[in-house]
């Protein structure tokens, strides 16, 4: 009798654990069909993206007008990105495609660089024909290489859903003896987008003006003056400078290398007012300058305005040796102000000489420094002389906007060029836009509209 | 002698009454509430409000500046070409965080320190002067990660280019 019970308890409970088994196999098949359809799109987008790439590449090369070149270069320049971010979104685990994803953003984005300059009028240099075209084959070859693993994914050879199953641990013994774990073996079916990465590696460099140059890699820091410092030197002027911003002396608690653009010891500093609270200084080893301060104390009710925030801000810099500088923003957050200030020099705003200052309004202290792009950038210009005139500025604005300034302004290319511009700040119903002429050419550079924050205000 | 079946009945009962709670555990609010964003002291907007989702799950218990490299190094990847040029793009990116891997940035955490330091490192301040990478040497990672340039180490993250 009591057999009878326990069989049928257990056959119940053993019908209880299949069906939840088989439940859950249901839920895990849902999602990883899912999952598969996400890797199939990010696949076959990238793979008709590559193709159609090259293909407005290849007909940009052979238009006969200015006009159809650039709308076939922006068009080479979209299907590019698309494509690249199509592949960062591919689930390729354990695989490094680096070089890959680098020459379809760079490929984009000299197209986009093409197409604006054949939109200003200038036609292309042979060597910019040959590096087009270079590119376009590189893109054919990326497009072959695709189809190649695209017959794999097509007789599920491939399955992108197989590379999220959850690894079993490695053996204990290879944690004994102290390996490193492999990372995950080549997943089946990849071969060739490793192979592809291979060839990528080896592709040439390309430098022109535009964010992904390869020249940008190698930038060096222009405004470090002075001879290298040994730590002691570098903790007093740590010590000397926190304790200016924020009014009481510190102890430096550690100090570690920072071997990035420049090179620095980062410097940790407590202040025994306020316990618990770390702050950071990071001094350049050439020079002993300072780099950037962060105070993470929370701050209390604000006791000042932005206006007294700037004052303190200016005096602070000037304390600090700064040459002249002007605020060029301010944004309240919480209770810090944040300004950032440009240099000026023979009335020419330097928007690359960049300089940020964080101030706590609830007592005045700097609470908040960075000069990173001001020592990046700084050194000794000859800035031209304007070859237009102010009032040939004003007649090129449109007439429905309202100017309300023109000031002269160094500005940043995003290939790290500087051109000196007249700065017009004009207004469309409520929005403000600053447009940036080319003071030597008139050529109209650069137009960027003001997004209006909570608490933001351009100073002007 | 007690016979094998009596052994395989209080098994059995046990391996139920365990799947039957690791069957309930997801239903039950744990450590699932998402954050208020009282005390948050800024106008969130949604990149502050992704950024600091993830200096929650990637860096707590780090150093401040710690968390700003961390965020630092997202926007990084945003703006180089071997990564996606959206901030989500770069947070999503398949294996890209372990946080996203195992959902732990999903878990609601104070978010009040972390939104500083997105903040900041939105606002420019980057202790790694340009990483794109940070691992924790003490956790297993690929060997590749150290063929990397490792330009500092900030509480128990390396950062590197």
């Amino acid at each position: 009798m009591k057999r009878r019970w326990s069989t049928l308890a257990l056959s119940l409970l053993l019908l209880a654990a299949l069906g939840w088994g088989l439940w859950e196999r249901a839920n895990r098949l849902a999602l990883a069909h899912a999952v598969e359809a996400g890797g199939q799109r990010d696949f076959y987008n990238l793979l008709s993206q590559v193709e159609q790439a090259e293909v407005s590449m290849g007909k940009s090369l052979v238009c006969s007008t200015p006009a159809q070149q650039a709308a076939l270069l922006t068009q080479a320049w979209n299907q590019a990105s698309f494509a690249q971010a199509a592949l960062t979104q591919l689930p390729t685990p354990g695989i490094n495609l680096t070089a890959t994803r680098k020459f379809l953003s760079q490929a984009a984005d000299y197209c986009n660089y093409l197409a604006q300059k054949v939109a200003r009028g200038q036609s292309l240099s042979e060597e910019e024909i040959q590096n087009l075209n270079r590119l376009r084959q590189e893109m054919g070859r990326l497009a072959a290489d695709l189809h190649n693993t695209e017959s794999k994914v097509a007789s599920k050879a491939l399955r992108w859903s197989s590379f999220y199953s959850v690894r079993m641990p490695p053996l204990p013994r290879t944690m004994a003896l102290g390996e490193a774990v492999p990372a995950q073996a080549t997943p089946q079916g990849l071969e060739g987008f490793i192979n592809t990465d291979r060839h990528m590696q080896t592709l040439p460099s390309l430098n022109y003006d535009g964010p992904f140059s390869d020249h940008l890699e190698k930038a060096r820091p222009l405004g470090l003056t002075g001879t290298a410092i040994d730590q002691p030197q570098a903790e007093r002027n740590a010590l000397a400078f926190a304790g200016s911003a924020s009014g009481t002396p510190c102890r430096v608690t550690v100090v570690s290398p920072v071997n990035g653009r420049i090179p620095c010891f980062g410097i940790s500093l407590v202040d025994d007012k306020r316990p618990g609270i770390v702050s950071r200084v990071d001094v350049s080893q050439q020079g002993g300058h300072i780099i950037s301060f962060l105070n993470p104390r929370p701050v209390n009710n604000a006791t000042l305005d932005a206006q007294a925030a700037a004052e303190r801000a200016v005096s602070f810099l000037k304390a600090h040796g700064f040459p002249a500088v002007v605020p060029t923003y301010t944004l309240r957050q919480g209770n810090t102000q944040l300004i950032t200030f440009a240099v000026r020099e023979k009335g020419v705003i330097l928007y690359p000489d960049q300089v940020k200052v964080k101030v706590a309004l609830d007592n005045g202290e700097i609470i908040g420094f960075d000069a990173t792009p001001y020592y990046m950038a700084h050194h000794q210009r000859n800035l031209p002389e304007p070859a237009v005139g102010v009032e040939d500025i004003r007649a090129k604005v449109q007439p429905h906007l309202k100017v309300e300034g023109i000031r002269l302004a160094l500005i940043p290319t995003a290939g790290g060029r500087e051109i000196l511009t007249y700065e017009v700040t004009t207004s469309l119903d409520n929005e403000r836009y600053l447009l940036y002429f080319n003071a030597l050419t008139g050529e109209e550079e650069k137009v960027m509209k003001i997004v209006d924050l909570p608490g933001g205000q351009l100073t002007m | 002698m007690r016979k094998p079946w009596s052994y395989i009945w209080p098994a059995l009962v046990a391996l139920l009454l365990l799947a039957g709670t690791l069957w309930a555990w997801q239903y039950l609010p744990l450590g699932r509430t998402l954050p208020t964003q009282a005390g948050v002291p800024v106008g969130t907007s949604d990149e502050i409000n992704l950024l600091a989702r993830l200096i929650a799950a990637e860096a707590s218990g780090e150093p401040y500046e710690g968390q700003v490299a961390v965020g630092a190094v997202v926007l990084n990847r945003v703006r180089s070409p071997l990564f996606p040029n959206t901030i989500s793009g770069v947070i999503y990116e398949p294996w890209a965080f372990e946080s996203v891997q195992n959902g732990l940035i999903w878990q609601g955490t104070d978010l009040t320190t972390a939104t500083s330091a997105a903040i900041d490192a939105l606002n420019g301040w980057d202790p790694t002067y340009g990483a794109l990478f940070f691992w924790n040497p003490a956790k297993p990672v690929g060997p590749w990660i150290w063929t990397r340039t490792i330009v500092t180490q900030i509480g128990s993250h390396v950062f590197a280019l």
